[in-house]
């Protein structure tokens, strides 16, 4: 019936989203509540409840059929590189939040260029001078668009 | 309706100088986007989608199609020029495209490409324009346990043909109905788990999750491999690229008597498109294969397929675009986003406070007949401008996407900021994005995730009015429409599956003769 191939990582993946599925499935089941609301009528709970179900036994068929089938195991470069790009592409979940913080305290445009280098020098961009430019332009192109067309409204920063 | 419609009041709308733009300026970020590889036009509606909610419903739809429009071409334009596909459904167009370029007719292969996608989709958008009234009303008229068997339909087809493995789909479909039930209770008003969040009493907001989703999650997934890519100093072949596109030979270019013979491929693409995209699930990249298979079969050129045939180009690009207009067939008519793209066109229409499905043509009938006739004018001002700019597109490929990446995720950040100023839908958009990527990482599908999510409500209301109504399960068996639809799912699944079976029955053989599997 599955014919995706499965990995190592894959088993850790479905473990977590299984954990966390029995755990939300203990919040729904403990929440004030019900499963029924009256003798028929159904309850809000019982949808979450069969998401959470769906979700679990599909995880645990996928991590069964995968032990059954002892299949590949990534190679260790591989597994080192893919953690390595998974982590890098957090690290854009932390800037997009310091980002934001950011423009709300020191100001739309220096927060943009700041955060524009951060990113070039992450990504190893090496023409500086064209570093610099690029950012400059780019936060007065976002200034002018959000501060002025769509007149984005935002707390009196310490900067513009 | 169509008698009925004020028509001068649709051409009052229609005729505005803003409209023509925007969807001018649609088609240009569509095909600027989908022309670098990496990029694609649901990136693009994703970064623009919050800047359409400072504007009127029919200019804000008209850029969201134009871009739309732009994207489907765009991305056959680095397939062709550059042997790799712009977006994932213009795969199909290397196959053809890039033995035309390696052979000096780069232009007649991108020309064949923008004439055949302009003709796929817009006459897919004349079938959407005809079939979305008679399909509404009957879907007005529709009770609790019709709309629940329509939606399981619509969940059920989407498992069935998103990606390889139905599991994974299924535990997408169950990720998404979680999300979507995050919040208020719609029938009791009880709190559903928000944690004590007062943010999240009120769901997850629909435009920075579908953003989140399919826009920054890609963008996280180009920084990574731009990241992997520093690691280990690879630099791109550019320089390679530009020979091709210089050596180009004198009878390079595409009359339309030539173009005219290849109307049975752009057909084939056309018809097969059409009905490849109203279903919820197959997606784009299905129908250009597709397409491109049957025009081979039938083709009396087809030993020339995949050696630089333009027949092959024409059925791949129509069936493509051509599902452009057809997937907004369930979402118009029906209110369900059969594809991501479709689920982008529904955040828009969101977010002018206009709720896509069968009610929409009686609230809003002369805002979506302008918006209808908008998307014809589109085709053809896709046809101008790509036309006319395509050796300038040519050289798109070659932009160097360190600096393009950072500035997109700036724009993508702060675009879902400024749509209601709150600091909880960076959140939503962050977290959004990571889910996306680690889906996209494990080979779970996203569009099932997007699909569940904002079905859910509707079904879960359907499905609790059912059970207030009758305590009988049998309820939800006792309309012929509803045991219809069970019906048709269950074919679809058997020969689905059975065809599965088959299919890993083959590449066990052609392994076993030392061949390899399909690819």
């Amino acid at each position: 019936m599955d014919n995706a191939k499965f990995k190592r990582a894959d088993i850790w993946f479905l473990l977590v989203v299984s954990f966390i599925s029995i755990y939300l499935l203990y919040i729904v089941r403990i929440s004030e509540f019900t499963y029924k609301i009256t003798q028929d009528a159904l309850g809000p709970g019982f949808l979450p409840t069969v998401s959470l179900i769906i979700v679990i036994g599909c995880a645990l068929t996928l991590i069964t059929i995968r032990i059954a089938r002892n299949a590949e195991k990534i190679h260790e470069d591989e597994m080192k590189n893919y953690a390595k790009t998974t982590w890098i592409s957090l690290l854009l979940v932390i800037i997009g939040l310091i980002y934001i913080y950011m423009t709300i305290y020191i100001g739309l445009v220096v927060s943009a260029f700041l955060a524009l280098n951060a990113l070039f020098y992450t990504l190893g961009y090496k023409k500086i001078k064209m570093m610099l430019f690029v950012s400059a332009i780019t936060s007065l192109v976002i200034w002018f668009l959000f501060g002025k067309v769509i007149n984005l409204y935002l707390p009196k920063a310490i900067l513009f | 309706m169509f008698m009925g419609m004020d028509w001068s009041a649709v051409f009052d709308i229609v005729f505005q100088v803003e409209n023509f733009l925007m969807i001018a300026i649609g088609v240009l970020i569509g095909v600027l986007f989908a022309a670098i590889p990496g990029l694609t036009g649901a990136i693009a509606i994703g970064i623009i989608l919050p800047f359409t909610y400072y504007m009127e419903p029919v200019p804000a739809i008209s850029l969201i199609m134009g871009i739309f429009k732009g994207g489907m071409f765009g991305g056959s334009i680095s397939a062709i020029t550059f042997g790799t596909p712009g977006t994932p459904e213009a795969a199909a167009d290397v196959l053809d495209g890039y033995p035309m370029t390696k052979s000096g007719r780069p232009y007649k292969a991108l020309t064949t490409a923008l004439y055949s996608s302009v003709i796929g989709e817009l006459l897919a958008t004349l079938v959407l324009i005809f079939t979305f009234e008679p399909l509404a009303e009957i879907a007005l008229k529709f009770g609790p346990r019709e709309l629940f068997a329509l939606l399981v339909f619509a969940l059920g087809l989407i498992i069935i043909f998103a990606g390889h493995s139905p599991l994974k789909a299924l535990i997408a479909v169950g990720i998404g109905m979680i999300i979507g039930q995050i919040g208020t209770d719609p029938i009791s008003g009880t709190s559903r788990l928000t944690f004590g969040s007062s943010f999240l009493r009120d769901g997850i907001s629909l435009i920075p999750f579908l953003i989140g989703l399919f826009a920054f999650s890609e963008l996280m997934v180009q920084f990574g491999q731009l990241f992997k890519k520093r690691l280990q100093n690879l630099k791109e072949d550019t320089e390679e690229r530009i020979d091709f596109m210089k050596s180009r030979k004198e009878d390079d270019h595409l009359s339309l008597r030539e173009f005219i013979t290849y109307y049975k491929e752009v057909l084939i693409g056309f018809v097969l498109g059409t009905f490849v995209g109203a279903l919820p699930g197959p997606g784009s990249t299905l129908s250009a294969y597709s397409s491109y298979a049957i025009a081979q079969r039938f083709s009396k050129n087809r030993e020339n397929f995949g050696k630089g045939a333009p027949q092959g180009i024409a059925a791949a690009e129509s069936g493509n675009s051509a599902t452009s207009g057809s997937t907004l067939i369930p979402l118009f008519a029906l209110g369900i986003p059969g594809s991501s793209m479709a689920a982008l066109v529904a955040g828009a229409f969101m977010l002018q406070g206009i709720t896509p499905g069968p009610g929409m043509a009686m609230q809003y009938s002369d805002i979506i007949y302008a918006i209808f006739i908008m998307i014809l004018i589109g085709s053809f001002i896709n046809l101008i401008v790509s036309r006319f700019s395509l050796p300038l597109f040519t050289r798109l490929g070659l932009i160097t996407p360190q600096v393009l990446i950072p500035i997109l995720i700036l724009f993508c950040v702060l675009g879902v900021f400024s749509y209601h100023q709150r600091f909880f839908d960076v959140l939503i958009l962050l977290a959004a994005g990571f889910l996306g990527l680690l889906l996209r990482k494990f080979s779970i599908p996203l569009s099932p995730v997007l699909l569940a999510y904002i079905v859910v409500p509707l079904l879960e209301v359907n499905f609790r009015r059912g059970t207030i109504i009758s305590n009988d399960a049998s309820y939800f068996f006792s309309s012929s429409i509803a045991i219809t639809l069970y019906l048709v799912l269950a074919i679809f699944l058997f020969f689905t599956l059975g065809g599965m079976k088959l299919f890993k029955r083959g590449e066990k053989k052609e392994n076993d003769i030392g061949k390899g599997g399909y690819n």
